[in-house]
């Protein structure tokens, strides 16, 4: 126990400070996106409110992004309190999660994350997105786990080969790489950053549940830009650049730029803290 | 073992219906046993493209239902004794049919032709995924205008989903169009469907009053789009032939020169 609160103290910049129950020395609940896809970490020794709280608080923070997904519920310190999994299933069913499984006890070990195809740097190592912040912080969807337990693989960059057709919807809980084009029409969604190498022309979300991220594009021509919460689109009267460009979030805005093989040095930055920190 | 082939688009009216007819009756003149397989129920067109709209006794709905065999369907065209056709029934609607139900029939037929054309009809919802149902390869055919190749893009990418490799065919390009800036080239459709080309269709007004009549122009053979039909199905049949110059253009011609062509994807 001296350990898990020692992570609180330190390690959990994932939590809500308000639903950190201190005699437990934990979250009531987080989430973890892995290899096996979307689990929700309950403190089965929690209330049901902290629980039903820590939950709706996590699932706010990007309400659409798993949409349609199936999470499991993993108990520890259970059992869960008489009434906790009827709000965990109603908490799911309005943002449209499938509970496909609840399980008790401690994850087991994790598998090993396939690596798609080793792809050299400046492509960010399969880490989990975010980074320790102050609050209030927008609570970044994604979480990893708190020193001291097992480390699930984080999800890692997602490696697509293009063209990516009008009407697919591509999404990723980390970043998304595509060798080739993005045709209009096309949706490309992630909680990391987003590269293609190709022409950028459908819809490009990045930086979801983050507010911070970036876009490259060897041809940046899209129908729309989102980074976080932040919408762009082209204007009319822009003519398409002949040269690979980044677009990134400063202020309210979104800016684009022309990439000549090296980060702007704010995003160089954190993405160095993202990677080390 | 004949192949089957589907004609597809996802936006309706831009020449699946005729490119069906044309090519099938080409491939019938250079000697090939065709089956045609108007695929679009409840809207069919192929009959009256091929003028045979007054002899349809049995249909697609009637040979899946076990009515009648497939051979009392077929209705043998007046002019070419090796190509026939399978129409749609008009009263039914595309629920009538399933995949299955296509993936058994162009399976018995391609047992005993040589090629399977299948009129897809518009659209990507049940009808469109009945007459993919039996495909082994795809021609998407789209006019060089934005909204048709959006809708074959998407089309392009419900197929792959379905591992049935597609090719392309441009229709109805006027060059003179394109040199005014008018039209989207060629090169321009390519460049966002990415597959290989097969041929271009010039906009030609002979084919409007063909099909008015019931007479694929390949059957004359004279005008530029039947020239054009006749060597794609040539390309088809897997014979090597020259894409005509008028529809490379001097830029076409001079990268294809330097090897700098597009390729196929």
């Amino acid at each position: 126990m001296d350990s898990a609160s020692a992570a609180v103290d330190v390690g959990d910049s994932w939590g809500d400070p308000a639903t950190v129950e201190p005699s437990a020395g934990r979250p009531a609940a987080i989430l973890r996106g892995n290899a096996r896809g979307l689990e929700i970490v309950v403190d089965g020794s929690a209330p049901v409110e902290a629980i039903a709280d820590a939950v709706t608080g996590r699932l706010d923070a990007a309400p659409g992004f798993f949409r349609g997904t199936d999470v499991r519920i993993r108990v520890e310190d259970g059992p869960l309190a008489p009434g906790c999994l009827a709000r965990l299933d109603e908490i799911t069913s309005r943002f449209e999660l499938r509970i496909a499984e609840v399980a008790a006890g401690k994850a087991p070990e994790p598998e090993p994350e396939p690596v798609p195809v080793p792809v050299p740097v400046p492509v960010p190592q399969p880490v989990a997105v975010a980074v320790a912040e102050p609050e209030p912080e927008p609570e970044p969807v994604l979480v990893s786990e708190p020193p001291g337990e097992p480390d699930p693989a984080p999800a890692s960059p997602r490696i697509v080969v293009g063209p990516v057709r009008s009407g697919v919807l591509l999404e990723h809980p980390s970043h998304l790489i595509i060798f080739g084009d993005v045709n209009p029409g096309a949706e490309i969604r992630a909680a990391g950053n987003i590269v293609v190498l190709g022409r950028l022309r459908g819809t490009a979300h990045a930086g979801i549940g983050r507010d911070a991220g970036f876009i490259v594009a060897l041809r940046l021509e899209p129908q729309q830009l989102r980074i976080g919460r932040v919408v762009a689109r082209a204007d009319d009267s822009d003519t398409a650049a002949s040269h690979p460009e980044i677009a990134h979030v400063a202020g309210d805005s979104i800016v684009v730029e022309e990439y000549r093989g090296r980060l702007p040095s704010a995003l160089a930055a954190s993405l160095q803290e993202e990677l080390h920190g | 073992m004949g192949r089957a082939i589907v004609i597809t688009s996802g936006k309706g009216g831009v020449g699946k219906t005729t490119t069906t007819a044309n090519l099938g009756t080409a491939l019938a003149q250079q000697g090939h046993s065709v089956v045609l397989i108007d695929a679009d129920i409840g809207l069919r067109n192929l009959d009256v493209v091929m003028g045979l709209e007054n002899r349809i006794v049995f249909h697609l709905v009637d040979v899946v239902r076990g009515r009648c065999p497939v051979a009392k369907a077929l209705i043998r065209d007046r002019r070419l004794e090796n190509l026939w056709m399978l129409p749609a029934s008009q009263t039914d609607d595309k629920d009538a049919v399933k995949p299955e139900d296509m993936t058994r029939l162009v399976e018995e037929l391609k047992s005993t032709h040589d090629f399977v054309l299948i009129d897809c009809p518009a659209g990507i919802e049940q009808g469109f995924k009945n007459a993919i149902a039996g495909a082994d390869e795809a021609v998407v055919v789209a006019t060089p205008e934005v909204s048709s190749i959006r809708d074959a893009d998407r089309v392009v990418g419900l197929l792959a989903a379905q591992d049935v490799p597609a090719r392309l065919i441009v229709n109805r390009i006027s060059a003179h169009l394109v040199k005014r800036g008018d039209m989207l080239s060629q090169a321009d459709v390519i460049e966002i469907l990415a597959l290989e080309m097969l041929g271009a269709i010039p906009l030609d007004d002979q084919i409007i009053a063909t099909t008015n009549n019931g007479m694929p122009a390949v059957l004359a053979g004279k005008s530029p789009a039947a020239r054009e039909f006749i060597r794609i199905a040539k390309r088809l049949a897997g014979q090597e032939t020259e894409v005509p110059a008028a529809s490379v253009g001097f830029f076409g011609r001079l990268t294809r020169a330097l090897g700098l062509a597009p390729s196929p994807a």
